[in-house]
């Protein structure tokens, strides 16, 4: 990560913010419907993707580049393990290491494929749908899951300054995707009822 | 499949839901100060030393201003800390008594995602009053500390957001003949 980067993730969270403020304007001129409603979330959903597929196939390419030696898009390009340990090649780091984090970030892409593909759901108009649950849930799996293998990474190197912040937000995630999920069955099955 | 049936499987979900809430809002009003208490002891039993106050160049020997924005940044750390308690907190009471999807759990969603953003401004004061000797700001463990901050901020806001506009288009649906 480099301010390049730290630029990308705050004009993301600028364009959610003035989507927000313009949605805002625009509802008090046309009023608040269904419709409407929709509208908006499909069309945020559409700029989270484009940010999200963005980073994406950047942080692929930077990722590839870093284990094969291809040209990186980034002026500095060092990979950080823990606090102190930093490598800028892949060949410095130990055998171990390396292949926890090739999972690590493999993970990684795939829990941001699973993101994109929640937003698309959102952006068709899929708000509380079964899939949502999955994508929902594999965030919180993927955030324990992640800080397991920074925890056996960081053991490997003798580096055990770890926060457990992830593990619990993690839980948080498959909880509020749980709910999600049971708030879903309770309006299916009422509205079987006649 | 008759309306009995379904109504007492509505009921067992809801049910469900009020006793894992329950549980997750015991650990949470009991545990998590257990565990941050234990963490302050840890602290002080490894003889923790806190280092000298060092801001950036040019006010060096200013200790008043220095122990001032330090004692303001704890102050605000510690408030950020504790409006993401209380308001997971009273998210978890609010499930604990059914109320599932409505404004003031779509709210306390969003907060949540806020206290992120407002951990990114505690994470930057970590780094500036810890500075590691070899990495110049910004270094990279901030960047990443940073960075984890705003993703997960972003998704529960947009998660709070979402909840919210579901919850009015379902409320504008029973309002329309």
């Amino acid at each position: 990560m480099n301010a390049n980067e730290i630029i990308l993730i705050f004009l993301a969270l600028l364009s959610f913010l003035i989507f927000r403020v313009y949605s805002a304007a625009v509802s008090t001129r046309s009023g608040q419907n269904r419709q409407f409603r929709l509208i908006r979330i499909k069309k945020a959903s559409f700029i989270i993707q484009i940010l999200m597929g963005i980073c994406l196939i950047l942080g692929f390419y930077e990722f590839l580049a870093f284990l094969f030696g291809w040209p990186s898009t980034l002026p500095e390009r060092r990979i950080l393990v823990g606090h102190e340990h930093f490598y800028t090649t892949a060949g410095e780091i130990p055998a171990e290491v390396l292949w926890l984090w090739v999972v690590q970030k493999l993970l990684a892409f795939w829990g941001g494929i699973m993101l994109l593909r929640l937003f698309w759901l959102y952006g068709r108009g899929i708000l509380f749908s079964a899939k949502n649950v999955t994508c929902i849930r594999f965030f919180g799996w993927w955030l324990m899951i992640d800080w397991f293998i920074e925890y056996q990474m960081r053991s490997e190197l003798r580096d055990m300054d770890l926060s457990t912040t992830p593990l619990l937000v993690g839980l948080l995630v498959i909880f509020a995707a749980w709910i999600m999920d049971e708030g879903r069955k309770i309006q299916e099955e009422q509205e079987l009822t006649v | 499949m008759n309306a009995n049936e379904i109504s007492s499987r509505t009921n067992a979900r809801l049910d469900r839901i009020k006793k894992v809430s329950k549980w997750f809002r015991l650990f949470l009003q009991f545990g998590f100060p257990f565990m941050m208490l234990a963490a302050v002891f840890q602290g002080v039993l490894t003889g923790l030393q806190a280092k000298p106050v060092d801001l950036s160049q040019g006010i060096d020997g200013l200790f008043i201003v220095k122990a001032v924005i330090f004692i303001l940044w704890g102050i605000f750390a510690l408030a950020a800390l504790l409006v993401w308690y209380w308001t997971s907190l009273k998210l978890f009471k609010f499930f604990e008594t059914g109320v599932l999807f409505t404004t003031e759990t779509a709210h306390c969603f969003k907060i949540i995602g806020f206290t992120f953003f407002a951990a990114i401004l505690a994470i930057i004061g970590v780094y500036l009053f810890n500075p590691l000797p070899d990495q110049p700001w910004p270094n990279a463990g901030a960047i990443a500390d940073i960075s984890t901050c705003v993703y997960n901020g972003a998704f529960w806001v947009f998660l709070g957001w979402l909840f919210d506009e579901a919850h009015k288009i379902r409320e504008e649906q029973e309002l329309t003949v």
